[in-house]
């Protein structure tokens, strides 16, 4: 690890920080991790609630920093944690007869999705200047949305810790508490549920930019 | 080899093993309809891994952060609370240590005042606590309060 020497402090150093009352340690690990626990927040209850998914987490990890022990296993345990909140807060909603997902917190021709794909974010997509593309992509985002939320709680997981957060079989196995069966056969399904709601779509996708593996970097 | 999702994903994946990978490789080049599906199974993999991440909102690691600091001191403020039980407990060492004084005192409190004022005046800021901690508790009723100190009575 000493490749990290001048760079950030490394996880395991952080935690022993904060298991020493050092919050600003935690506010570092807080800031540094944010963006998963609310990007796949959003992913698997919506925008709606996924702020306050996302403080959930980070005070439940602050409650139990001390039963961790490397940095490899910090990545499942947060995620662990995420999906533990959101199937809580699911659970909850479906209780109370709540709407789930909602794609109507975005309002219609606002400019913001429920994915967050912001006109920010669209600028800063090569390509993306046209408003016709815009337009094109808002709405492939948003029958994103609406694909994965017509997934059951526990296909939606796997699909989305796999395909968008590019999760290994094993660590979802760890991540979800099953088996890898479970984790292979679960992704097979919600593979093939969300292909069919986007089907229309997909035909259009090879005008999609590369991923930033052939574009950005 | 049929046509089969299952072993095109476990393709796509990477997760075959070298002959199966291949008997796949063969089945694609002679079927259309299988390298339809992997394209559009491609595509998937391909818009799933490149939808831009939604941002946090601002001040949402301040909010969090906060909360931390909140609870951080609130347990500073509660360490020094006195509980029900660790008041009666404190409460049977007042007593006790007022008999001691009583023994002794008589014959010590000519010879050192100075300590024997010390212990009472210890005595009386220990049983202000436990008054205070039973006030706190509920359990006023039980109590005398015309020992209490003028100040801790309810
Ligand atoms: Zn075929």
């Amino acid at each position: 690890m000493n490749s990290r020497k001048s760079g950030p402090l490394p996880v395991e150093e952080l935690i022993a920080r904060c298991l020493t009352g050092d919050v600003r340690a935690f506010e570092t690990l807080v800031k540094m991790h944010q963006g998963q626990v609310y990007g796949y927040a959003c992913r698997m209850v919506g925008p709606d609630a996924a702020e306050d998914i996302t403080q959930e987490v980070f005070l439940r990890v602050y409650r139990s920093l001390h039963t961790f022990r490397s940095e490899a296993e910090f990545k499942t345990w947060l995620y662990r944690i995420t999906t533990n909140v959101c199937l809580d807060h699911l659970r909850r909603v479906r209780r109370q007869g709540g709407r789930l997902l909602s794609l109507d917190s975005a309002p219609n021709g606002s400019e913001e999705s429920p994915l967050g794909w912001t006109i920010a974010d669209q600028a800063a997509d090569p390509g993306a200047t046209d408003p016709e593309v815009r337009a094109e992509r808002r709405e492939l985002a948003q029958a994103l949305q609406q694909a994965l939320s017509r997934l059951s709680d526990k296909h939606r997981a796997v699909l989305v810790l796999h395909d968008m957060y590019g999760f290994r079989y094993e660590e979802i196995k760890d991540i979800l508490h099953c088996s890898l069966g479970t984790v292979k056969s679960r992704l097979f399904y919600a593979r093939r549920a969300l292909r069919e709601e986007l089907r229309p779509y997909l035909d259009a996708v090879g005008e999609w930019p590369a991923s930033g593996a052939s574009s950005a970097s | 080899m049929r046509c089969s999702l299952d072993l095109l994903l476990a393709y796509m994946d990477d997760q075959l093993s070298s002959p199966v990978r291949d008997r796949v490789r063969h089945h694609l080049a002679r079927c259309p309809v299988c390298r339809a599906e992997l394209a559009q199974m491609r595509a998937m993999r391909e818009l799933l891994a490149t939808v831009p991440a939604p941002t946090p909102p601002p001040g949402l690691v301040e909010t969090i952060v906060g909360h931390v600091r909140f609870r951080e001191a609130e347990q500073v403020r509660r360490r020094p609370q006195v509980r029900f039980w660790q008041g009666c407990f404190a409460g049977g060492a007042v007593a006790a240590a007022a008999l001691a004084m009583w023994l002794v005192g008589s014959s010590w409190l000519e010879r050192d005042s100075g300590v024997a004022a010390a212990t009472a005046l210890e005595a009386a800021v220990q049983e202000h606590i436990v008054y205070a901690a039973l006030l706190e508790t509920g359990a006023g009723d039980w109590v005398d309060w015309a020992w209490a100190p003028a100040g801790d009575r309810p």
